[in-house]
């Protein structure tokens, strides 16, 4: 076989960096045919440049070299933002090709989000991946399983777990996390996400029901946007700034906003490896195709910790967290007498690695990754199967099955569309 | 007469308990009417009673209620979409067995009555939730239709069994187009070993995505012929990724394989990869087999680890470290410790993290003696690795380290210190800063501020009248933090 005598320019910058301190730019026949000429950043390809692919061109540290969207209009709005020198594609596949990719960022609506993932991991490519991580608990095991195979970096892109103030608790997660460590508030813990706590559920993620069909515009290539989801006629909400709203493409309020808010809940308990034992619904009945509101979702873990979001806002009082020994309440206010006094005198959390340049350059795993992400997931997917089914379940967090209902089962990895056809 | 008298009687009896029944049970269309008016649900409690009146239509009422749905357009279908996708989930929950197969019954009437495909496709789209073998008849006739086959074989996926492989394997003979797609990608992903050969046919076609799906679909079959056709896929392709994905279906093959006994074939497949895969645009395919060998040696793997991790490759080093955490025991533990010191830097940098990663307290004596290590790389390490493993044993050598240590070295010690659980801490840095440089006393006292430290009142005080300033200020803000 044709051995390839040139470095990857990941591979180069990284060498490079450990060894030439003032390194910047390298001439183009260094790296060899193909290979642009570099900075000192990684490059990225950006799949979906809607509204949330746009937002990432800029992120420090890397660079634009190539986008993917299946809609002309976006790719021609995402043009003009990053100017001259970017490859355009509408075929993600075509991206992932591309040897001076070294990062490939999925910001595509989440029905996509498992299958590109794997992609880019057979192809070599690290990983940035919006949330929620994937549409299904099947699919989250596959990423996984294939970011590990091919020794990728994976990030999912929510951060409260490591920065900025988790909402309504007007602090970061940090000391949160610390008090919990500590069993300040004792054990088993009542977390409450509600908008008493902080926490909008945004139920009007809500999708329509009996869509008239509608032709589809010449600018979007809607077979490809549908993707592995089924066939169902084009109608403008199914797509774009609507799709929240509908089962096939992601899961209302608690997919735009559920990872968001349970990642760094599970960070704080302690459940980075495991996933809860039951998660009990009460909620109108949900539309097969169309998402509705919700009233509560319960997830109780094996140690009896639970987690509760609260989609009415029903429980003004409700602390944030509860338990046995005292309670917090958002702004960090606590029931414990001069909380941050002993809290002091506890240890903080061990640290992480938040930075995705870091990681990607150094190998070390993300601090939110493919498997703390696959949990966190995995509440927001275990919730929706519980929504649309219209009962409480219990779930084996080991196996990642429900336990004696075939219906749930049928769920939680159901057949994609055979899309590339 | 008396005869006459006694068949009128009989007549008007049956008349009667006619009407009756009539008036019990009214036509379906009222009854399913009244149905819908009450979908959908606002609570469980509403859902139940929607549901027992639905199960009280039977199979002839359900499949009139099916047959109702209208075209696109034509109709709104919201509410009959409400009782029919509520009656199949919730009949799919267990111990509804009963009313699961009258269900059945009643679609698969409904799908031969009705003629719109957008409320075949819907029908269809149900019996993902609560079909079994008996729809497999009714499906199979889908399968070669392009409108109906991709959510039929999706059903037909989910119901698994001898009946549905059958019917999708005589299926695949006439099959085209999507069809032929669909059909191989579920034969493939049930692992149907008697479809190896109609798949093996499509596994060279000129035609990149059917190609893919039957490369795909052998690896996950695993079959005695395909090994050297996805072998060869893979050569064709130099090993690099490509839209058939010809490189990863061999990969899956070879890493089903060593889910087999004997595991030396995937062995020899997976060693013979990483000989082939040169060039550094190959180190994700070499991390794969490696993985592949790691997978099937387990805790035996860990001596190809090491020699992995001396790669000049750091993805590939990387990598192996990182399997390496997932087979740690004490015996292979000690084996990292000992090469550890015979490696140059990043690399003893990176073991140290690894066996952080993975626990290993038998490294302390390592990491306390790379906190004194000459390269900067290893005694962050280190410092980081005392914080992984909570060490106490390792508070005192982070004092020492901190007082011949750069700015950011300290801060990073001092982060590291705070991380370990143990009352002790505040003691230590009481002790330590008294003799430290004045730079790093302003840290101690800063820690000792953080951890709220009052117990070490009579240390910090002793640095109140420091001839550094800006090591007084900071032990006179330490106490007014304290609250002293």
């Amino acid at each position: 076989m044709e051995q390839k005598k040139n470095q990857s320019r990941r591979s180069f910058l990284r060498n490079s960096l450990g060894t030439v301190a003032a390194f910047t730019i390298v001439p183009r026949h260094v790296l060899g045919r193909g290979y642009l000429a570099p900075s000192d950043q990684l490059t990225k390809g950006v799949i979906g440049t809607g509204g949330m692919g746009k937002e990432h061109f800029g992120y420090g540290g890397t660079r634009v070299v190539a986008i993917c969207d299946v809609d002309k209009l976006h790719l021609q709005e995402a043009m003009q933002l990053l100017g001259e020198g970017v490859k355009t594609f509408d075929d993600y596949r075509e991206l992932i090709q591309l040897p001076e990719v070294d990062i490939v960022h999925i910001a595509t609506p989440p029905h996509w989000h498992g299958t590109i993932a794997i992609e880019a991991a057979r192809a070599g490519k690290d990983i940035w991946c919006e949330k929620p991580m994937t549409r299904t608990i099947g699919e989250g095991k596959r990423v996984m399983e294939a970011v590990q195979q091919f020794g990728r970096m994976f990030r999912l892109n929510t951060w409260f777990r490591f920065t900025d103030n988790f909402y309504g608790m007007n602090t970061p997660v940090k000391p949160i996390k610390k008090l919990v460590s500590a069993r300040l508030l004792g054990w088993p813990l009542t977390v409450t996400l509600s908008r008493h706590t902080g926490f909008d559920w945004k139920q009007h993620w809500t999708g329509k029901t009996d869509l008239p069909v509608t032709p589809v515009p010449p600018e979007l290539n809607y077979d490809r946007w549908l993707g592995p989801a089924p066939y169902k006629p084009y109608h403008p909400h199914r797509v774009h700034q609507t799709f929240r709203g509908y089962w096939d493409y992601d899961g209302g309020g608690l997919g735009d906003m559920g990872q968001h808010y349970l990642d760094p809940v599970q960070y704080i308990l302690g459940k980075d490896d495991t996933s809860p034992v039951s998660v009990e619904v009460e909620a109108p009945q949900q539309h097969p195709d169309a998402v509705g509101t919700w009233s509560r979702i319960i997830y109780t873990y094996k140690d009896g910790c639970r987690i509760i979001l609260d989609g009415e806002g029903r429980d003004e009082k409700a602390a944030f967290i509860a338990g046995p020994a005292g309670k917090l309440y958002p702004g960090f206010r606590s029931d414990i007498p001069d909380l941050e006094k002993k809290l002091a005198a506890y240890p903080d959390p061990p640290p992480q690695v938040t930075d995705f340049i870091t990681s990607v350059r150094d190998r070390r795993k993300f601090a939110l990754n493919e498997e703390n992400g696959h949990r966190s997931c995995t509440l927001v997917n275990m919730g929706k199967i519980a929504l649309q089914l219209g009962r409480s379940l219990a779930f084996d967090p080991e196996k990642q099955l429900f336990l004696h209902d075939d219906g749930a089962n049928s769920l939680i990895d159901p057949p994609a569309r055979t899309f590339w056809s | 007469m008396n005869m006459m008298k006694k068949l009128l009687s009989i007549i008007f009896l049956l008349v009667c308990i006619n009407v009756n029944a009539q008036q019990v049970q009214p036509p379906y269309a009222a009854r399913i009417n009244r149905i819908l008016k009450q979908l959908p649900a606002g609570n469980q409690q509403q859902l139940d009673s929607c549901m027992m009146q639905i199960k009280a239509l039977g199979a002839a009422g359900l499949t009139e209620m099916a047959v109702m749905l209208h075209a696109p357009g034509k109709g709104d279908n919201t509410r009959l979409q409400y009782a029919l996708s509520g009656y199949a989930t919730y009949i799919s929950a267990a111990s509804r067995e009963e009313m699961r197969k009258t269900a059945i019954l009643a679609w698969s009437k409904a799908l031969k009555l009705t003629t719109q495909p957008e409320s075949k496709i819907f029908l269809i789209d149900q019996l993902q939730l609560f079909g079994d073998k008996s729809v497999v008849p009714v499906l199979k006739q889908y399968l070669l239709q392009p409108r109906f086959c991709d959510p039929a074989v999706r059903v037909l996926m989910q119901i698994g069994g001898s009946e549905a492989l059958i019917a999708m394997e005589a299926a695949l003979e006439k099959a085209q187009g999507t069809c032929e797609i669909s059909l191989i990608k579920a034969l493939g992903d049930l692992r149907y070993l008697a479809a190896e050969n109609g798949i093996i046919k499509r596994a060279q076609s000129e035609n990149p995505v059917l190609r893919r799906t039957a490369l795909f679909a052998l690896a996950n079959i695993v079959g005695g012929d395909s090994g050297p056709i996805l072998e060869a896929a893979a050569e064709k392709v130099g090993y690099g990724y490509d839209i058939t994905g010809a490189t990863a279906a061999y990969l899956l093959f070879v890493a089903n394989l060593g889910h087999q006994w004997p595991t030396a074939p995937a062995m020899t497949a997976a060693t013979n990869i990483l000989r082939k895969c040169k060039g550094d645009s190959l180190e994700h395919v070499r991390i794969a087999a490696l993985k592949i060998v790691a997978d099937i040696l387990d805790y035996d793997a860990n001596n190809t680890l090491m020699l992995a991790a001396d790669s000049k490759d750091r993805e590939y080093s990387a990598a192996a470290l990182a399997l390496a955490v997932k087979i740690m025991n004490a015996a292979n533990a000690e084996s990292w410790i000992q090469k550890a010191e015979r490696v140059d830097a990043g690399k003893k940098a990176a073991i140290i993290t690894m066996l952080a990663d993975s626990k290993q307290r038998a490294a302390i004596s390592l990491f306390t003696k790379a906190l004194k290590d000459s390269d900067p790389q290893v005694r962050m390490a280190a410092i980081n690795a005392a914080g992984q493993l909570q060490s106490i044993e390792m508070i005192s050598p982070l004092l020492v380290a901190m007082k011949t240590a750069d700015t950011s070295t300290v801060k990073a010690i001092g982060d590291v210190l705070l991380t370990i659980r143990s009352s002790e801490v505040p003691g230590h840095i009481a002790v330590a800063m008294q003799h430290a440089p004045p730079s790093v006393q302003v840290i101690l006292l800063q820690l000792l501020a953080q951890k709220q430290a009052a117990g070490q009142e009579r240390f910090i005080r002793l640095l109140l009248n420091n001839p550094d300033p800006a090591v007084a200020q900071a032990a006179k803000s330490t106490l007014s933090a304290i609250g002293l």
